[in-house]
């Protein structure tokens, strides 16, 4: 029996771009929103310009990773990819959020008062909803890049751009889970912070499940990534720890009304939603098995 | 006018010579076979018997690996020959995860058959027509075509097994062969429409 590979093409640094672009859009999302609703107001400035340079950080590795000398300009300056590279599209939409989060984040920090607007009024908030606005498909996209290679029956799937999405909030309520360990916040605000990652954790658990399910259905192919999928780092990397102690640790917090406890509680969940985030990119990228020339 | 070509799977005796010539004529470094012959075992002991798939680019008329290109690099001729511009290359991979035929490949060092440092006069002059860091494909030997000759591989074949031609031509060779003896296309299920046909698979 031949040994099963997934491909080898694309690796760490494709890796870290999904991670990062879901973790940034998912961290600018969540700060917008407790800024909206105005809670914990240190917390979202920080998070609204934690979002943007996230995302600038994972972007910068994938062209480093996937950009050969000063072609990779041609990703901005070759529109036409527009209508059919999901990472032409991709690169703009990136960009756009990158520079709305940017417009929007940067006037409440010091150094930036110069700026002709600020945050909450029009014109920045204006900013900030395109961001927003931006921040839902930047998670989605790299689902879109992986879903169109028809070759790779495990990518080629429906559910993977909602997993991503699912992924990226998730990670991003974790990282603003941490920063408040080092900000003034309120149990009100961690508490809205706890729900929103108990509910994307258990829609990610069931999208994952469902996954697998599809992968391990689609032909031979579906079957072999599978079971690279499913290996123990899988199971108890990303389902248990990365999804299931968190959803138990957030249930506990949300129970308790002592700021230091939900305060520890949030923090522990965030490391392991952030590895599991980790992992679970890691292993679909690296499950990914092509179909052999001749059949599938 | 659409460049196609029919392997005749029966003729075919895996000797490879198109390997080597495909090697030769686009100096590609060691690790890269842009045509290449896959051996295979059908049946089970003791009717067992070893095949072979010539295999490159497919040319196809619908190619995933155009779709997904996000600089422009690759590009389909008029002729129907899918080729990568190595000026507008940026190395990205998607198109080699994207083809389903496994017909492109990372160029990422250009190393010399031989080891370092006894690079041969054949590898100086062919190795200065590639670009590193680009990806590699069959081109169908588009330099060639221009002079009218065929495709390395067709040239080489001792067993006769390839015949080249304009598919859009019915009274082309490749176009009658096809039409005698009803050729299939691999992986027709992707909807990739590729010109290369197998006779007798
Ligand atoms: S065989 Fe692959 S590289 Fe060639 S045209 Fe088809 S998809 Fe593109
Ligand atoms: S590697 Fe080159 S030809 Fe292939 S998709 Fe990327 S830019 Fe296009």
């Amino acid at each position: 029996m031949t040994e099963i590979k997934g491909q080898k093409h694309w690796g760490w640094m494709v890796v870290l771009d999904l991670f990062l672009a879901g973790l940034g859009a998912g961290t600018f999302l969540f700060s917008f929103v407790l800024d909206r609703l105005g809670e914990c107001p240190e917390l979202a400035r920080i998070g609204t310009l934690i979002g943007p340079v996230v995302v600038l950080l994972g972007s910068v590795l994938l062209l480093l990773d996937l950009g050969e000398g000063g072609h990779v300009l041609r990703l901005w300056f070759h529109p036409a990819a527009l209508r059919t590279s999901w990472i032409t599209r991709g690169a703009w939409l990136q960009t756009g959020f990158i520079i709305f989060g940017f417009a929007h984040a940067l006037p409440r920090f010091a150094g930036f008062a110069w700026l002709p607007w600020d945050a909450s009024g029009g014109l920045g908030l204006a900013f900030g909803w395109a961001a927003a606005v931006l921040a839902l498909t930047v998670p989605v996209y790299p689902g879109m890049v992986l879903g169109v290679i028809r070759s790779i029956p495990a990518w080629n799937n429906a559910a993977l751009p909602v997993l991503f999405l699912f992924a990226g909030l998730n990670t991003g309520i974790a990282v603003l889970q941490l920063v408040a360990l080092g900000v003034t916040v309120d149990v009100a605000g961690l508490h809205l912070l706890a729900i929103a990652g108990l509910v994307l954790s258990v829609l990610l658990l069931l999208t994952l499940a469902a996954y697998v399910e599809i992968v391990r259905h689609t032909g031979t192919t579906g079957r072999a990534s599978a079971r690279l999928l499913t290996s123990g780092v899988f199971v108890w990397g990303v389902a248990v720890a990365g999804l299931v102690l968190p959803i138990v640790l957030l249930a506990v917090s949300l129970a308790s009304t002592g700021l230091a406890q939900v305060r520890v509680l949030g923090a522990v969940s965030a490391v392991l939603v952030l590895a599991g985030g980790l992992l679970l990119r890691h292993a679909v990228v690296t499950s990914g098995v092509r179909m052999t020339v001749r059949s599938d | 006018m659409r460049y196609g070509m029919a392997i005749d799977l029966k003729k075919c005796v895996g000797c490879n010579a198109c390997t080597v010539a495909c090697r030769m004529e686009n100096g590609t470094p060691p690790g890269i076979l842009l045509c290449q012959v896959e051996k295979y075992e059908v049946g089970t002991y003791p009717a067992a018997r070893m095949d072979f798939l010539p295999r490159a680019c497919m040319h196809c008329a619908e190619p995933p690996c155009l779709e997904v290109c996000p600089t422009g690099a690759t590009y389909q001729r008029e002729d129907g020959l899918v080729l990568v511009d190595p000026r507008k290359c940026m190395g990205c991979r998607y198109c080699v995860l994207a083809c389903p035929y496994e017909a492109r490949h990372p160029l990422r060092r250009i190393e010399n058959y031989y080891g370092p440092g006894t690079v041969t006069p054949w590898e100086e002059k062919k190795h200065k027509t590639l670009t590193k860091g680009t990806v590699q494909k069959c081109t169908f030997c588009a330099h060639r075509l221009g002079d009218g000759r065929q495709p390395a591989c067709v040239e080489v074949c001792p067993a006769n097994a390839r015949c080249f031609g304009d598919l859009d031509d019915p009274e082309s060779d490749v176009s009658r062969v096809v039409a005698r003896q009803g050729g299939s296309v691999l992986k027709a299920e992707l909807g990739t429409c590729p010109s290369v046909y197998y006779l007798n698979s």
